[in-house]
């Protein structure tokens, strides 16, 4: 399946669920139709506790404490069975979850290759190419688990664009990185999603991403 | 794909224990010897006692069997009940029968007179026959023709016990040996429709077997259509030859039929069934030990697992599929339950070794070794197969 459209209707966390009505002024929260369409880029902010991480899980579908739907091209993602996810999440929709979800036993290239080598979008030379690009590439048969938070941060970013998608989800993707850093990552990023004509959807609580944003809502 | 499952198993590997998959191999590999050394004895067993040929160690056994007399007061008033075609027939058809065959009774009146030089004995007597190959001897003498007619006897031992260790004393007589006795002549007096006649008659062997003054069938029939007085009755005995393996099956199927058994000569076949237990017992103590080895199988993996499962969600999440995750997991289950069975197998095949010797000491082929290995072949692919259910649904969250 190709996502075009990723459409979330009437979305709320169980855990708001008795707070409803405190949610007017949020773009997402409770709101009937809130569409991400392929080729677009959209922001999503708030402060620490708003949701945004739950946000990408429900998406992601590693979450489903929430009520109201998200669709994938009109299609209930809670009907997805166990191998379509595993087809979505192979070929259509990459994801950096904020907790990075590194191997800590394995380098930052094994942990790129993990990735690559499911589809074999992507050869350990060009992994190399874009650690380097990042200034992490010396770094690159290193086991992660002695690597800093933001060198892991640009490894698991790596890991996520190592395959094809048309979304990407990115869960506070340069939260721990400087602005030359920042900038790097991002226009990595962005040439990765245009050569796709993807969809980025991008999460942060103040440190975005250097992104052209088509779209910026509110938690 | 290669590359990610090489790495997946890179991830996975991490807390797996050396010892518990040691201990492991250790139970199944344990289990299966025991499982397979209990087949092996159960079908040598059952190849003993139950073959066509039997077994020095299991003989076939014969056994007489008659109607129960009936107790009423009245009894006397009729003929004891013989044995119809069909009870025959019935009694032949059973599983543990090799053979059977009727008593043929004389129904002429005949007394025996022994010459011990110049003591002379007279008693009334009686005959039975069965067919020859029913006789564990056959003395070369055994049959009889008309033309020359001599009647060969079989006693029962019995009788030569209860005459040198009974009679004989209580008289001051001597003791006598079989061998003496074959030399006394005989001669047989029978009262028949045209008067009396008298044969010679000589003692050719003892019978354990035959609780009976048996003679050639041949002289019966011929004798009966000469000089029977009595009408034909349907015979009162028949012997039966038990396979070796009968055991109780033979004893709870004449009993429910109110028929009454002598004593086989040999227990072959109750030590049949006391052997087949033991096998049976091995056999299930095989089975609870590969019971055990499997339950320390899925705490081992449950443990391995739950301590990875972190890394297993986050494969998970990566679009892997629980195949693609529980792939080493398997192979490894796999891998020891095969390392188990050769270890058990080679060890089973020692033991075969010696214990077949010592079967073709006793004159005893061994059952194929092949069996038992297919049951442990059989019993490894079980667990194999548990297993691998176990570990796909574990690592399926």
């Amino acid at each position: 399946m190709k996502i075009e459209t990723i459409t979330l209707e009437n979305l709320l966390p169980e855990a708001f669920a008795g707070e409803r009505g405190d949610h007017a002024s949020s773009d997402v929260w409770q709101k009937g139709n809130v569409a991400f369409s392929r080729g677009s880029s959209y922001l999503v902010g708030s402060e620490s506790g708003g949701g945004k991480s739950s946000l990408c899980a429900y998406i992601y579908g590693k979450r489903t404490d929430y009520e109201g739907r998200i669709l994938f091209n009109g299609t209930d993602i809670r009907s997805f069975r166990s191998s379509e996810w595993n087809e979505i999440r192979q070929r259509s929709l990459a994801w950096l979850p904020q907790e990075l979800g590194l191997f800590p036993t394995l380098t930052a290239i094994e942990n790129i290759m993990l990735k690559a080598a499911q589809t074999g979008y992507r050869s350990e030379r060009q992994a190399r190419k874009m650690l380097s690009r990042l200034g992490i590439g010396h770094l690159a048969d290193r086991p992660v688990r002695l690597m800093s938070v933001g060198q892991c941060q640009r490894v698991a970013t790596i890991r996520a664009l190592c395959q094809p998608f048309e979304f990407l989800l990115l869960d506070e993707p340069v939260s721990h990185l400087d602005p030359s850093s920042n900038a790097a990552l991002s226009a990595l990023i962005a040439e990765e999603a245009e050569s796709r004509n993807a969809g980025v959807i991008v999460t942060s609580i103040g440190n975005a991403p250097a992104l052209k944003i088509d779209l910026v809502l509110n938690l | 794909m290669s590359a990610a499952k090489h790495l997946i198993w890179k991830v996975l590997k991490a807390n797996i224990s050396i010892a518990q998959t040691i201990g492991y191999v250790a139970a199944l590999f344990a289990g299966l010897t025991i499982i397979m050394a209990g087949a092996a004895l159960f079908a040598d067993v059952s190849r003993m006692a139950g073959g066509e040929s039997a077994s020095p160690l299991f003989p076939d056994s014969f056994r007489v069997v008659s109607k129960a007399s009936d107790s009423s007061p009245l009894s006397f008033l009729s003929a004891a009940p013989g044995f119809s075609e069909n009870e025959i027939k019935e009694i032949a058809s059973q599983g543990f029968v090799k053979r059977c065959a009727p008593f043929a009774t004389s129904r002429f009146e005949a007394s025996v007179t022994a010459d011990f030089g110049g003591a002379r004995f007279s008693t009334a007597i009686f005959f039975e026959g069965v067919p020859d190959d029913f006789f564990e001897t056959r003395p070369a003498s055994w049959g009889f023709d008309p033309t020359n007619p001599v009647i060969p006897i079989i006693l029962p031992s019995d009788y030569l016990t209860l005459y040198n260790f009974g009679y004989a004393p209580s008289r001051g007589l001597p003791k006598l040996s079989p061998r003496l006795i074959t030399k006394v002549p005989l001669r047989v007096m029978i009262a028949g429709r045209e008067g009396m006649e008298s044969f010679p008659a000589r003692v050719v062997g003892f019978s354990n077997r035959l609780n009976t003054i048996a003679v050639p069938v041949g002289f019966i029939e011929w004798a009966n259509s000469r000089y029977g007085t009595l009408p034909n009755a349907a015979p009162l005995r028949l012997i039966v030859e038990t396979k070796g393996d009968a055991g109780t099956a033979a004893e709870r199927y004449f009993a429910s039929k109110g028929l009454e058994l002598s004593d086989s000569e040999s227990g072959s076949g109750r030590v049949a069934d006391f052997l087949r237990g033991v096998a049976l017992i091995v056999a299930i103590l095989g089975i609870a030990l590969c019971l055990l080895a499997l339950f320390i199988a899925t705490l081992s993996l449950g443990l391995l697992i739950s301590k990875n499962r972190g890394a297993i969600r986050d494969l998970r999440l990566l679009g892997f599929s629980g195949a693609d995750v529980s792939r080493g997991y398997r192979r490894m289950v796999v891998s020891a339950n095969i390392a188990a069975y050769a270890l058990a197998a080679a060890c089973f095949v020692l033991i075969e070794l010696v214990w077949s010797s010592a079967l073709e000491a006793s004159g005893t082929t061994p059952a194929p070794i092949w069996i038992p290995l297919a049951i442990g072949t059989v019993v490894t692919a079980l667990i194999s197969i548990v297993c691998h259910h176990y570990i796909v649904r574990s690592v399926d969250f």
